[in-house]
């Protein structure tokens, strides 16, 4: 129970707070990467809080819809964060399905405001965004369902204590991680938000509060997605140390977890430092390619391999 | 009036003479090569298209048009159409002109055969009213919407500080209704100055686009044939671009010398063309790094501008300001370049080769990068030629035009230097030639500190002849750049047209947009490096109060204090 409690804790603490400094240490390594000095890896709560103690900006002509969105793009993204694993356990079952379709939802539910707006680059921003989320789900299924295949469980803990060095498992992982990629937006996949293009596109019809809680939903839902893919490289390693079953290898995962989420977010600015925007033409036939390795790799589960 | 002159003509002076005979009115040869062919105004668009067409193998474009209201001094209009006709060793401008009575003031257009006339004859039509008859485009292009039909701001009986009545309106020539509209501009964060490109997409892809510009519109041509003295005239024409002023004030301090007579001295042609090239690598490096950052290529950025900000350092140590602003006097030249500060421009330069090859290296071999610019924004070269598209807009397409080799100024004849030149006319092909250029202003660099001669920097003159005409020019970062002038009476310019390069490329951006997407947009209208400000040069009103108010220095100076301080 306490363990529990403690997890729940922990967990909500990371996805609310630790997201955003995450972002923040992806900014103090771009920084550094470009030989500057950088704003403190603080800075990004700081700017969001100012943003949340603004009043909220909308367009002219507004629906409900449109305050509305931020709130439940918000709570879905908080949402999606209890659904991935930390250490062995998860707050809300931790099921892949779960997560797939709370990333799907999410991506819509922030597009929709946008598609009815009477504004061209929001408008371009929503297609954008649903064109992205759902060819990048593609290969996150692909993955997903061979490991699904192969061990007969929908449970993120159950494949992640099952996973192997085999051929079919470390392309699975592969794929996820790409995935898990171009799902946080990462460039070259910012192409929804892209600010020299389509002036923030989605986010261009919001202004003060309401932009804070979407840029704060986009920090979570990377953060949840990067947590997801740690957990099937953190939780077969201590498995093979400590077992599954203590206390100990629980935290033990998790904070291998959150070693592997800082990481993910220094390669992320790494290779964001080295890549252009990708056009939508660019994306699509990445992604596809993708879904190709994840379908060798479902081949391969079914083999055996 | 002129005199059909037949001495040292070049050949197509020749065969102009010959094809046109009796409706050539007179013939003037100006400077080396500078000719001016005056003929009837119903034979304009015959001559103009005549010599267009004269050799599909060399190079010729409308270098400017001027348009002029001369009747106090003539009693007509005029309009000349400057070519620049290419050829190794023999480059000349022609300028092509026909007088207009004021009753009739029209011609026959020569944008139905030169599409790169457009603007020009738009431009005449709104400043001067003077009608280029069966325009395939006559609309708006300068002016304020509202402006109201019949005043001319560039008419001798207008006055500077006129404001008209306003009339609403304006219409886009393309209209399909099955299109979505995206506005990019007037403000719009890809564009650093205000401009208007109205996109017709269907999905994401580029059917058409119009282009609304001169938002910009200072009045400068005004202003310097009403208010300013030759001089003073020097220093608005450098205030023409933010970037590359200094290209605007040699431009027109050459026009001026030319007109004179004045030997510049040598020693003085060397500081310009160091500064010109200055000039040109902060430029080129300016706009590496903005077209890393459109496409959110954001460690390019970074690298391009941190090597610029070494060249802005050394333009304040040479000249006082980190823009090369106030070195150029009429003759010469305002500060030697002291000899101590020859090591520092070597170390500097030296400095900025290495960090520049190892920036260059590591964006050529960014994969990302070049697929963002490869293959769009195509300007094939039939298309860049008939647009009169210069610069490293033009050398991408494969025009092999550069006025320091066309028309050697200043100390160019002297360095030894490459024109990199390349064929595809994608936004890649015009970004490799910006690349190499910085190069061979780096290697121009180096041989002009190693040959810098002595002696004075600066040419006495006494008198400068009235109602006399010239064109200067420079190879401006964007491409050719020419100042034409007319002195007039009481020190005081009589005529004043500024051609920026970005005036001839602007045009073929809708034509480069067609077909690509709207992600590739910002960078392909990016990749002519437009200067809005170069191009919008023309008439200072108040038309929102139509009060007038001029700062004393005191009150000018006071204010760029208090700007500083709150900078800082």
């Amino acid at each position: 129970m306490i363990t529990e409690v403690i997890t729940i804790i922990i967990s909500i603490l990371l996805i609310t707070i630790f997201s955003v400094i995450l972002e923040g240490i992806r900014s103090k390594v771009k920084a550094l990467l470009q030989m500057r000095e950088g704003g403190e890896i603080t800075h990004e709560i700081y700017d969001l809080f100012s943003l949340l103690s603004m009043k909220g900006v909308l367009p002219t002509r507004t629906s409900l819809i449109h305050v509305l969105t931020p709130y439940m793009t918000f709570s879905l993204s908080v949402a999606l964060g209890l659904s991935v694993p930390f250490g062995l356990m998860s707050v809300m079952g931790g099921d892949i399905l779960v997560v797939i379709l709370v990333v799907l939802a999410v991506a819509f539910i922030a597009s929709v405001p946008s598609m009815v707006i009477s504004n061209i680059y929001a408008n371009i921003g929503a297609s954008r965004e649903v064109i992205l989320v759902s060819t990048g789900l593609m290969p996150l299924v692909v993955a997903c369902s061979s490991f699904v295949i192969k061990f007969g469980t929908l449970s993120i803990v159950d494949i992640a204590k099952s996973i192997t060095l085999s051929l079919s498992d470390i392309m699975a992982i592969c794929v996820i991680g790409y995935a898990v990629y171009v799902l946080s937006e990462f460039t070259p996949f910012d192409i929804s938000r892209s600010e020299t293009e389509i002036i923030n596109g989605v986010l261009s019809e919001y202004g003060g509060r309401l932009l804070g809680l979407m840029e704060w939903s986009l920090y979570i839902r990377r953060f949840s997605l990067i947590m997801f893919f740690s957990t099937f490289l953190a939780a077969p390693l201590i498995g093979k140390i400590f077992g599954f079953s203590s206390i100990l290898s629980h935290f033990l995962t998790l904070l291998l977890q959150i070693v592997f989420v800082v990481s993910y977010y220094m390669i992320a600015s790494m290779v964001e430092e080295r890549h252009a925007r990708a056009r939508v033409d660019h994306v699509i036939r990445l992604n596809g390619v993708f879904v190709l390795v994840g379908l060798i790799s479902v081949v391969l589960s079914l083999i055996g391999m | 009036m002129v005199s059909l002159e037949t001495e040292h003509e070049n050949d197509y002076i020749k065969r102009i003479k010959e094809q046109f005979k009796d409706k050539i009115i007179g013939i003037r040869k100006l400077y080396d090569d500078q000719w001016l062919i005056i003929t009837e105004k119903d034979y304009l668009r015959d001559v103009v298209r005549y010599l267009a067409d004269i050799n599909s193998s060399t190079e010729i474009h409308i270098a400017t048009m001027v348009g002029s209201d001369e009747r106090p001094i003539r009693g007509k209009m005029s309009v000349t159409f400057w070519m620049n006709v290419i050829e190794s060793g023999s480059s000349s401008f022609v300028g092509i002109r026909a007088y207009l009575d004021e009753d009739d003031l029209e011609y026959e257009s020569i944008a139905q055969d030169l599409p790169g006339a457009d603007w020009y004859e738009r431009e005449i039509h709104e400043m001067l009213g003077i009608t280029p008859r069966n325009h395939p485009n006559l609309k708006r292009l300068i002016l304020p919407d509202d402006w109201p039909e019949g005043a001319y701001p560039l008419r001798k009986d207008f006055n500077y500080s006129e404001s008209p009545a306003k009339f609403p309106g304006y219409s886009f020539t393309y209209k399909d209704s099955s299109c979505a509209i995206v506005p990019l501009g007037p403000y719009h964060i890809s564009l650093d100055e205000p401009a208007h490109f109205r996109l017709y997409v269907k999905g994401e892809e580029i059917i058409g686009c119009d282009y609304k510009g001169f938002y910009s519109h200072r009045g400068i041509e005004k202003l310097a044939e009403s208010r300013l003295t030759y001089e003073q005239v020097n220093f608005i024409a450098e205030r023409i671009c933010g970037i590359c002023g200094y290209t605007h004030s040699t431009a027109y301090c050459q026009a001026m010398e030319r007109i004179a007579g004045i030997e510049v001295p040598e020693r003085a042609e060397y500081i310009r063309t160091l500064l010109l090239e200055i000039e040109r690598i902060h430029s080129h490096l300016l706009w590496l790094g903005i077209a890393s950052h459109l496409v959110g290529l954001e460690s390019g950025f970074m690298d391009a501008w941190r090597i610029r900000e070494r060249i802005m350092w050394l333009a304040e140590r040479l000249t006082g300001n980190r823009k090369t602003y106030g070195m150029n006097l009429i003759g010469g030249v305002r500060r030697d370049l002291l000899d101590y500060r020859k090591d520092l421009v070597m170390k500097t330069i030296e400095k900025v080769k290495e960090e520049y090859t190892q920036f260059v290296e590591k964006l050529k071999s960014n994969r990302s990068f070049i697929r963002r610019c490869e293959d769009i924004g195509v300007l094939p070269y039939d298309k860049a030629r008939a647009y009169g598209v210069l610069g490293p807009t033009g050398r991408g397409s494969g025009r092999k035009i550069d006025t320091r080799k066309d028309h050697p100024y200043a100390s160019y004849k002297d360095v030894d230097f490459n024109i990199p030149l390349y064929k595809d006319g994608d936004v890649l092909s015009r970004a490799l030639v910006r690349i190499e250029e910085v190069l061979e202003s780096i290697w121009i660099i180096e041989q002009l500190i190693d040959s810098m001669p002595g002696g004075d920097i600066i040419a006495e003159y006494t008198e400068i002849p009235q109602f006399s005409e010239g064109l200067g020019y420079t190879e401006a970062p964007r491409g050719e750049n020419v100042h034409y002038v007319m002195t007039g009476e009481k020190n005081v310019v009589y005529r004043f047209r500024v051609r920026a390069p970005t005036y001839a490329n602007l045009q073929a951006v809708p034509k480069m947009l067609s077909g690509y997407t709207i992600a590739d947009a910002p960078l392909i209208i990016a990749s002519i490096d437009p200067c809005y400000s170069c191009t919008e040069r023309v008439t200072i009103i108040d038309v929102k109060s139509g009060k007038r108010r001029t700062l004393s220095e005191d009150e000018f100076n006071m204010l760029s204090i208090k700007a500083s301080r709150r900078r800082s």
